[in-house]
């Protein structure tokens, strides 16, 4: 190694830009990323999602505390600490590289400069000046009797470069060797070196740099590729950790039918899981789901305790949807509905189980600065559509929230309802449901508010609610959908923490249910993308044709079935963030094997009927024949459903009768 | 492992132990409660291996007990005596769940079903809207493509105060049978009280 063969970088010209590119190109890429979370997160702040500021529930301390906490540890996150880093890296390589003093060799010939002209002047303008300094520096013209030897060489070096630089702008030849070689004289000789300073290899660091580099390439890199892999194989699609997905698996897999699937359950199942224990190590799943209970109730615990119920919290809807998407494959209703309303539960700090009460008054509990104890519940309002249309007794009586009454039913009248217009099933480009074919629900509906009346009617809104079938929609059917503004809602609930979580998730779960069996056709699917501008119309403007339409899609994985035929489907939005915001469309897959209409030929003799005369012929002579048409049973299908009752007709229950009665009760 | 269990040789029966807490064997004492119904079925079959379950070889005495009783049952109802017709579904019902458990398991389904559609109408007429839930939401899993189910699932949600859960049973038993009158009826009355629950007037909702 001692042996100088190779040149190194003694005067630093060349590692700086090394270190300053590896530097810049993860530090680019990175500060772009940041920069863009954080005009995204600011620009989604501006639209919606506004605090109430009229109102502060108990845990407003604990909630802003939080609040602050996460603000700051977005913005001074480690990932921001390192560009941080990185830039003044940066700032400080780009200084000591303008510090460096590049000697000037034949690799730095500079024509130009040489001449001192501008690098985009004529060949006239290099003329004029070569001319110049030639007349000056000319050995025969300038008076060398008087000068040292050395003054001698100079003034002949200077006329030499003079010459080889008027040459490299005007020679074809010369200029050819200059631009591809950087001097006039063609290629010089190549230099192989190291782009290092030499102190670090010869000197006696040379074997802590072994050291260093061993340790990169043989520890930190597999360490590196090890943890990343350890990560891909901890989490799973959604984002959680395997252990928890398998107890979320477990939990399904060993569901008793014969239980009710609670809010209260889910929550315990949920509290199981290990990402609880990255908020604090000590916390087992009793505490957790004691947490959250508290959290349901609305109690005010401890500051300390209180700071890790929020913690707890925020995450629980995550896990919720991770559990959610578990509980979908195993096409299990119930369960999935449970979800959901436990999602919202956590969403809205409402705990409606325990008291029968409390369910009932779901819808108005929801309201900020509104309690069970004080609504008056001799009047039978339970929705907010009644509360804000109809109310039997004034609102400030029935709720009793006092000053706060207009602000409150403000709230109401933000939260986004669905009043669906059309609903079915399609297949682009298509005009029937083609068997084996894939097709997507068509939903077509306007969000209102729960003060506006009825839904404007669809004539008015016709040319919303028609989708010309383009070359673009065809080859992209759901470009529509995706093209709509994200939701936003006006207000954010009151009691969760995590304000981030509730903007990207405040749209509704879309379930496809067979009628048949009442389980889960499909995964859930989430509308996310609607235009609520509806909320802001009044009732006039709403019943008019400025209602805005939304569209939603969703695309069934499996195909349409081989058989002709209808087939039941329901379709169920659940909203993830309020109550009574539900809708459910009963759908029929109609299934029919249609071809491609034929142009009648009007001029053509039709084919004889097979039972005429003339069918008879044409049939000895080998012709084709029409086939005679039957009127077919019709009834077949629908007795299906009664066959197991029919050994029993003698002894079966009078239902008819009774139901009679039953309609006379009314 | 062992588990907290004893075997009990003159009632050849499986029995938890004495110390062992309920609340945390509940699991457990499902598992010895339907281990102990599968010995006593196999014990009365009087052979080692108990006869093929063929449709046609079945306790032909037992459905004929059910079949008797629910024959009387029905004739309470006609005589409007729901709560003691109520009461003979029941019996029928528990005659039909005791046959034994190596026969073949299709007629026990179909007498279980036909006593409890007993049942549930009994009980609405007896207007115990949640006894009644509870048979039509297992009628409903039990035989869901009768739409018949849903109109009594659906009824009772309704007269429960869930107008929207109603709904979705009125419409899923419509989609069986489209032309069901009653169903059809009860669709109109369901949509007429969501629409005043939400304060829209009734001849905009049904729009």
């Amino acid at each position: 190694m001692s042996d100088s063969r190779y040149d190194y970088d003694e005067n630093s010209e060349t590692w700086p830009y090394f270190v300053l590119t590896g530097l810049l190109v993860p530090l680019i890429p990175s500060t772009i990323s940041l920069i863009s979370n954080q005009i995204s997160s600011s620009k989604t702040k501006s639209e919606g999602f506004e605090e109430v500021d009229w109102f502060s529930p108990g845990n407003s301390k604990g909630l802003s505390q939080y609040r602050s906490r996460k603000r700051r540890s977005r913005l001074f996150s480690i990932k921001f600490i390192l560009v941080i880093l990185g830039w003044i890296l940066v700032a400080f390589i780009v200084f000591k590289i303008q510090g460096i003093d590049v000697p000037v060799s034949a690799g730095n010939f500079d024509p130009w400069k040489i001449l001192g002209i501008d690098e985009r002047a004529n060949d006239r303008q290099i003329r004029t000046a070569y001319r110049k300094l030639s007349l000056k520096f000319h050995p025969d013209k300038v008076d060398t009797s008087e000068m040292s030897p050395k003054e001698r060489d100079a003034v002949d070096s200077a006329y030499v470069m003079i010459n080889k630089a008027y040459k490299a702008l005007t020679d074809d030849a010369v200029k050819e060797n200059f631009q591809k070689y950087g001097n006039p004289d063609g290629p010089g000789e190549i230099k192989h070196g190291i782009a290092l300073p030499k102190f670090l290899i010869d000197g006696p660091t040379s074997p802590l740099f072994v050291v260093i580099y061993i340790l990169l390439i043989a520890v930190i890199l597999p360490l590196c590729v090890g943890k990343w892999w350890a990560g891909v194989k901890s989490h799973t699609k959604q984002g959680i950790y395997s252990e928890t997905a398998s107890h979320f698996l477990g939990q399904l897999v060993n569901f008793d039918p014969a239980k009710l699937p609670q809010v209260k359950t889910v929550l315990h199942d949920v509290s199981a899981a290990k990402e609880y224990e990255d908020i604090d190590r000590h916390l087992t799943p009793d505490k957790v789901y004691e947490l959250l209970l508290a959290y349901l109730n609305r109690t005010t615990l401890s500051a300390k305790e209180e700071a890790l119920k929020l913690q707890v919290v925020a995450i629980t809807p995550r896990l919720l949807l991770a559990y959610l998407e578990i509980a979908a494959a195993f096409r299990n209703t119930d369960v999935c509905y449970t979800i959901v309303e436990a999602h919202r539960c956590i969403i809205q700090a409402l705990n409606i189980e325990d008291d029968p009460q409390a369910y009932r008054y779901r819808e108005l509990l929801q309201l900020p600065s509104v309690e069970l104890s004080k609504i008056d519940k001799t009047q039978h309002t339970y929705t907010l559509g009644k509360l804000l249309k109809k109310p039997t007794e004034s609102p400030e009586k029935l709720l009793s929230t006092g000053s706060n009454t207009a602000k409150v039913l403000d709230y109401a009248r933000q939260i986004p309802l669905i009043a669906p217009l059309d609903c079915k099933f399609k297949i682009p480009g298509e005009e029937h449901i083609l068997p084996n074919s894939h097709v997507h629900i068509d939903l077509h509906f306007v969000v209102k508010s729960p003060s506006q009346k009825s839904k404007p009617s669809e004539k008015l809104l016709k040319s919303q609610l028609e989708e010309p079938e383009t070359l673009d929609s065809l080859r992209d059917p759901y470009k529509v959908v995706s093209d709509q503004p994200s939701i936003s809602l006006a207000n954010l609930p009151v009691y969760f923490p995590d304000d981030d979580y509730v903007k990207s998730h405040c749209g509704w779960a879309a379930f496809v249910l067979v009628q048949k069996d009442g389980r889960l056709g499909e995964s859930p699917v989430f509308l996310s993308r609607a235009d609520v501008s509806n909320l802001q119309l009044s009732q006039e403007k709403f019943l008019s044709s400025e209602a805005k339409v939304s569209v939603f899609k969703l695309a069934l994985t499996a195909p349409t079935p081989a058989l002709v035929g209808d087939f039941q489907f329901r379709l169920v939005l659940k909203n993830l963030v309020y109550f009574g915001s539900d809708i459910e469309i009963p759908l029929v897959m109609k299934v029919e094997n249609k071809p491609p209409e034929e142009t009648e030929d009007v001029y053509a003799i039709e084919e004889p009927e097979e039972d005429s005369l003339a069918g008879a012929m044409a049939q000895l002579r080998g012709q084709k024949v029409k086939k005679a048409v039957y009127s077919s049973d019709e009834e077949e299908s629908e007795d299906e459903s009664d066959s197991d009752e029919s050994d029993w007709t003698d002894i079966d229950t009078d239902t008819e009768v009774e139901d009679d009665e039953e309609e006379g009760k009314k | 492992m062992s588990l907290p269990i004893s075997y009990d040789a003159t009632s050849k029966k499986v029995k938890l132990l004495d110390d062992v807490k309920l609340s945390e064997n509940r699991d457990l004492e499902s598992e010895v409660e339907q281990l102990n119904t599968l010995v006593k079925d196999y014990i009365n079959t009087n052979s080692d291996v108990p006869g093929l379950p063929t449709p046609q070889a079945f306790t032909k005495n037992l459905s004929l007990m059910v079949k008797k009783m629910h024959a009387s049952s029905t004739n309470l109802m006609r005589q409007k005596k729901f709560k003691d017709a109520a009461k003979q579904y029941s019996i029928a019902l528990g005659l039909a769940l005791a046959r034994p458990k190596f026969e073949n398991f299709q007629l026990t389904m179909s007498e279980v079903v036909i006593c409890l559609m007993g049942r549930c109408d009994a009980l609405m007429m007896e207007e115990d809207w949640l006894s009644a839930y509870q048979d039509a939401e297992i009628l409903c899993q039990l035989a869901a493509a009768v739409a018949d189910n849903h109109l009594r699932k659906g009824i009772c949600e309704l007269k429960l105060g869930n107008a929207l859960d109603a709904k979705a049973d009125f419409e899923r038993g419509l989609c069986f049978k489209p032309g069901h009158e009653k169903l059809k009826e009860h669709l109109k009355i369901v949509e007429r009280v969501i629409a005043e629950e939400n304060g829209e007037s009734p001849s905009e909702a049904t729009e």
